[in-house]
């Protein structure tokens, strides 16, 4: 078939409606194109977890994902590791897009997990926006899934929300205790102190070794908070002590810089002074770097940084200590701690059966101890063997801990400088307040002014 | 009457319909529905309820604006804005200037001048959160020099001038290229009838390269203040969200938007101050635009 030409342009060109026939076609097909999807095979389900979670969880997680859609050809796995610092609101992004299988649960901090106690809600704040999630129907209750009966009923239970099961926690830390180099200590020829002013002591004579006492990644301003936890867990060593202050604070009976919240900034400052002048220009990860490579004698870190540790420096004597915050030897032995990595699956995931497949997976006796040797995190499930990474922190877990203060202190009033109550941001070198009773008097005022405006 | 492709007279505006309808779409609907948010308590979480609250979000910008933060936020937006604003300027015109020649030298300088904008706000901030490295970073293997050190980004004191100069690195490529146009396309003829006639370099940028150039001068200054007024990307790669030191409103704004830390996402509030935000820099970028318009017709 030939096409008929006139002046070189063919004449069908010269056609209004085959001009407009042609561009609508064009238009059409360009679109078309653009919104098809470039997946692969048709019937193959991908189910989407995005996670915050330490490093060792993350190797253990890759290999467990791969090793599930080996044994389930036709289900994608893809697990996506996001920072710390921001990672949260990827999640609220993907989760309102309805693109997430599997995630946290909570996306917002830590200990957003259970309801809000009665003196919170009455001191004008709110329950956690999980907790509101959850009321609202917006994740699965997992209660009657087999997988459940896998896990320690104690730690189900401390995490029912309304009698549902909304979380699988898989991961537990510890947060209160303390990393140090042991050959740093033999060399400078202190030993583990177990009352404050010992630990006052081993810190001067290391400064007098010539030797960092602390690393803090205070860029990252996270990692100064873990300062915090230490003195609380042991000035307020049972669960009850620590839930009674959070009720003076929320009913107003004790001022944030009362004595004894400023008691516990003396410490956090003490720390602060005994680290790198220049902390609160270094990053978190620089941080772990500095403590993994013997610059620093002792660093403040969650148990989650072991595995860091031991990769960076396979040949470094890790040991870790509680903190001695009171001049109690007994009172100060024991840790606190928190839910590390939970599973949790929202109303809106494109595959739940396939999701709930996954975490059935994963519960399984076999896949689970991998996971916990690889990780180095401290099991969920009962007869489990916790891994070598954790040698160091083994004899911490012999009695059982406390949640850590940053997880019992429930804070939502808006606007305020803290997340615990305590004004580690603020405090020089970290902040412009030289003296603890400055930064606690700048949260005092700040948390009255939230009330006022609630 | 001239004739297009599909010979209707209408074709040129149905032309304009496909952008028309991808501005509408991606730009004007959210305006709006951030606008409509501004009077809600949303979270933004999904299945929680969502009330009207009417010009409370407003109330509370205004009042809080008392504590330490908003205002704090406020301030350093301004001082940002107007320092960088300078800044650039003047160093983007010098560098001009300078490169304003027609040697491969020039061009490739001017190329390299452009480079810091192609790389992008994660790459510049990497680049410099490394060589702000308190731990042996360039920039303190340099102070150990003079026996001095100082942690950088994580000093309250110069965090923030840190960032100008960080921004100002980044940006100055931009300005340079529009100042190149503009000194392009100024005559020659002038230039050597101001020599014959005795005038020295001053004189001849004084008085013949800025009157010229006055229209890139507008360009320039307003695309500046507009973009400085709501950057906060850069700040937020070089020292995060919660830095009192650095924050501005844009990142007070997403703090408040997704909740940092024990916060809860309030996007009511952070539409009712992006709503603030937008009638302040519309006000000040309108301002501006009616007296350098006025200054480039006088000349």
């Amino acid at each position: 078939m030939t096409i008929k030409v006139k002046n070189g342009v063919p004449v069908w060109v010269r056609r209004r409606w085959a001009r407009a026939a042609a561009l609508g076609t064009a238009s059409a097909l360009a679109l078309s194109l653009a919104a098809c999807s470039t997946e692969g095979n048709p019937g193959d389900v991908t189910i989407n977890i995005p996670l915050v979670t330490g490093s060792g969880a993350q190797t253990a997680l890759t290999q467990i994902a791969r090793d599930f859609e080996e044994e389930n050809p036709g289900i994608k796995v893809n697990v996506e590791f996001l920072n710390n610092n921001g990672g949260s609101d990827i999640v609220a992004a993907r989760l309102a897009a309805g693109a997430v299988d599997i995630t946290q649960g909570s996306t917002g901090y830590a200990n957003s997990v259970v309801p809000a106690e009665q003196w919170v809600l009455d001191g004008g704040g709110t329950d956690s926006q999980w907790i509101q999630e959850v009321r609202a129907g917006q994740w699965l209750d997992l209660s009657d899934e087999p997988f459940i009966d896998r896990y320690d009923q104690g730690a189900i239970d401390a995490l029912r929300v309304d009698g549902g099961v909304y979380v699988v926690p898989i991961s537990q830390q510890l947060s209160s205790g303390v990393f140090y180099n042991v050959d740093l200590f033999e060399q400078a020829g202190v030993e583990v102190p177990t009352t404050y002013s010992e630990f006052v002591d081993v810190v001067d004579t290391l400064q007098a070794a010539g030797v960092l006492p602390f690393a803090i990644g205070g860029k990252d301003v996270w990692p100064a908070s873990i300062a915090v936890l230490g003195p609380m867990n042991a000035l307020y060593p049972t669960r009850e002590a620590q839930l009674d202050l959070s009720e003076r604070l929320w009913t107003g009976e004790t001022d944030f810089d009362s004595p004894e919240m400023v008691a516990v900034m003396e410490q956090v400052k003490m720390i602060y002074d005994n680290a790198d002048p220049n902390f609160a220009g270094i990053e978190y990860t620089t941080a772990q770097g500095q403590f993994a490579n013997g610059q620093a004698a002792m660093t403040l870190d969650g148990t989650w940084g072991a595995e860091t540790y031991l990769t960076a420096n396979p040949d470094l004597n890790l040991g870790y200590f509680a903190y001695p915050g009171s001049e109690n030897a007994e009172q100060n032995a024991h840790f606190g701690g928190r839910l590390d990595t939970a599973f949790a699956i929202p109303v809106n995931a494109p595959h739940p059966n396939e999701a709930k497949k996954f975490i059935e997976y994963f519960s399984t006796p076999d896949v689970y101890e991998y996971f916990i040797q690889v990780s180095g995190t401290i099991p969920t499930q009962p007869n489990v063997q916790a891994s070598e990474i954790l040698a160091a922190v083994q004899p911490a877990l012999a009695n059982p801990f406390i949640t850590a203060w940053d997880w019992t202190f429930n804070q939502h009033a808006e606007g305020t400088i803290s997340e615990t109550g305590f004004n580690y941001k603020n405090l020089a070198p970290m902040g412009s307040l030289q003296t603890p009773e400055e930064a606690q008097q700048a949260t005092q005022e700040e948390w009255a002014a939230a009330l006022r405006l609630n | 009457m001239a004739k297009n492709i599909l010979g209707y007279r209408a074709s040129p505006s149905l032309g304009f319909v496909p952008a028309f309808a991808f501005i509408g779409f991606f730009a004007l609907l959210p305006a709006v529905a951030t606008f409509v948010l501004s009077f809600t308590d949303s979270t933004g979480s999904r299945g929680i309820p969502v009330n009207f609250i009417g010009i409370d979000n407003y109330l509370r910008f205004f009042e809080s604006t008392g504590s330490n933060r908003i205002s704090n936020a406020l301030g350093n937006t301004l001082v940002f804005a107007i320092l960088t604003t300078i800044l650039i300027n003047v160093f983007a015109f010098l560098i001009a200037v300078l490169l304003n020649r027609q040697n491969k030298f020039a061009v490739l300088t001017r190329s390299v001048v452009f480079l810091p904008t192609v790389l992008g706000v994660a790459v510049v901030g990497m680049i410099w959160t490394l060589f702000f490295n308190p731990l042996g970073g360039p920039a303190q293997s340099f102070l150990g020099i003079f026996g001095t050190q100082s942690a950088f980004l994580g000093d309250q004191s110069i965090a923030f001038g840190l960032v100008i100069f960080v921004n100002l690195w980044m940006y100055v490529g931009y300005s340079v290229i529009i100042y190149t146009a503009g000194l392009q396309a100024v005559p020659a003829d002038l230039y050597e009838a101001a020599e014959i006639d005795g005038a020295n370099w001053a004189q001849r940028t004084r008085l013949i390269t800025l009157p010229m150039i006055a229209p890139a001068v507008t360009t320039n200054v307003l695309i500046s203040i507009i973009g400085s007024l709501q950057s906060y990307q850069l700040i937020f790669v070089l020292t995060g969200a919660a830095n009192p030191a650095t924050s501005v409103l844009a990142l007070e704004l997403y703090r408040i938007a997704f909740g940092s830390g024990g916060t809860i996402p309030q996007q009511g509030l952070a539409s009712a101050i992006s709503m603030v935000q937008f009638v302040m820099i519309g006000v000040i970028a309108i301002t501006l635009f009616i007296i350098l318009r006025r200054r480039e017709e006088q000349l």
